[in-house]
């Protein structure tokens, strides 16, 4: 994984910005973190989708406004690193069908993975809080839904117009060739 | 119609996050159920099925079914929660004066009678209202008649 210098940028300003999103007091399980973990794994690929998403849970476990996740961080910078790694299967399988495919296929992946981030935080609750992991599963399906369906939403419609943009400027070449 | 690999891919992982989220959800209210059943139970057990009638002796007469009344409760306060009562107390007995604003005179008043299950047959209260404590399933009745009548609620 090298960068050019106008790659590590953009990087840098994704990760910022993700970052200040993510720190910012939102209502709680509404986050854009996976649309932008996920966009830079398709942007940059695997390897720095999942760094991407490592990265930001770790910051994001320090100075969340609901305060530090303690135990739970590992689990969410797993969660939030498949993700990225995600996005970059995505770019391999390629992202040249129609905007409102894209859009589809965004939200459906958006769903899926945002369902695999809450299961694998839900049992790291389990496994803390000493409760059976089917019992932290159940109890947490309501914050689970309203993140999946947030997720679902935020990436069938942003992820297709971020993939245009960066279309525009010349950072997604490869992607649209593939 | 020939589904590409692709798009059943895709198809696939929605059918699996709707199942899943569904199955929790399914568990989610099934807990919640089994939650409230215990506290039902627990409520059950704090709580009597009382039913009351009230004769107002003129052939109108009412029926208060399963009415619920803190384990406890008597005559009078099973009476006070489905009807205006207006009584007076004599030391530490209660005398009923009205129910539902049927007022008692010199000849008529309010007597309170309850239904025997061994004999099926109304027996008169023995006790003032506020000194017989209901048990589950009482049938208690009010009967607006002459004082010096024995006639129970019809």
């Amino acid at each position: 994984m090298r960068f050019k210098t106008r790659q590590l940028a953009l990087f840098c300003v994704l990760a910022a910005a993700s970052i200040g999103i993510q720190l910012t007091p939102r209502p709680p399980n509404i986050e854009s973190t996976s649309l932008i973990t996920f966009f830079v794994g398709v942007v940059f690929g695997c390897p720095a989708g999942g760094l991407f998403g490592t990265l930001v849970m770790l910051v994001n476990g320090f100075l969340s406004p609901w305060g530090f996740a303690g135990l739970i961080m590992p689990f969410q910078m797993v969660g939030m690193s498949l993700i990225g790694v995600a996005g970059g299967i995505f770019r391999r399988y390629g992202v040249t069908s129609p905007v409102s495919r894209v859009a589809l296929e965004a939200a459906i992946l958006g769903s899926f993975l945002t369902l695999t981030y809450d299961i694998i935080t839900n049992v790291g609750v389990g496994l803390i809080s000493n409760v059976p992991i089917v019992f932290a599963l159940i109890t947490g399906v309501v914050f689970s839904f309203i993140h999946i369906a947030s997720n679902t939403v935020l990436f069938g419609l942003a992820f297709a117009p971020l993939l245009e943009t960066f279309k525009a400027i010349g950072e997604l070449r490869t992607v649209a060739t593939k | 119609m020939q589904l590409s690999k692709r798009t059943l891919v895709f198809a696939v992982l929605a059918y699996t996050v709707w199942s899943v989220i569904a199955t929790a959800y399914t568990g989610y209210y099934y807990m919640q159920y089994k939650q409230l059943e215990d506290t039902l139970k627990t409520m059950q057990s704090l709580v009597l099925k009382v039913n009351l009638l009230i004769n107002y002796g003129n052939g109108t007469k009412e029926w208060h079914n399963a009415t619920l009344v803190p384990v406890g409760a008597t005559v009078f306060n099973a009476t006070v929660t489905v009807a205006k009562v207006n009584y007076t107390l004599w030391g530490e007995y209660v005398l009923i004066n009205a129910i539902n604003e049927v007022q008692g005179t010199q000849d008529t008043g309010w007597i309170w009678w309850i239904w025997d299950l061994s004999t099926s047959q109304w027996k008169s209260g023995l006790e003032a209202c506020n000194k017989h404590v209901l048990v589950d399933g009482d049938t208690i009745g009010w009967n607006y008649q002459n004082w010096t009548s024995t006639s129970p609620p019809s």
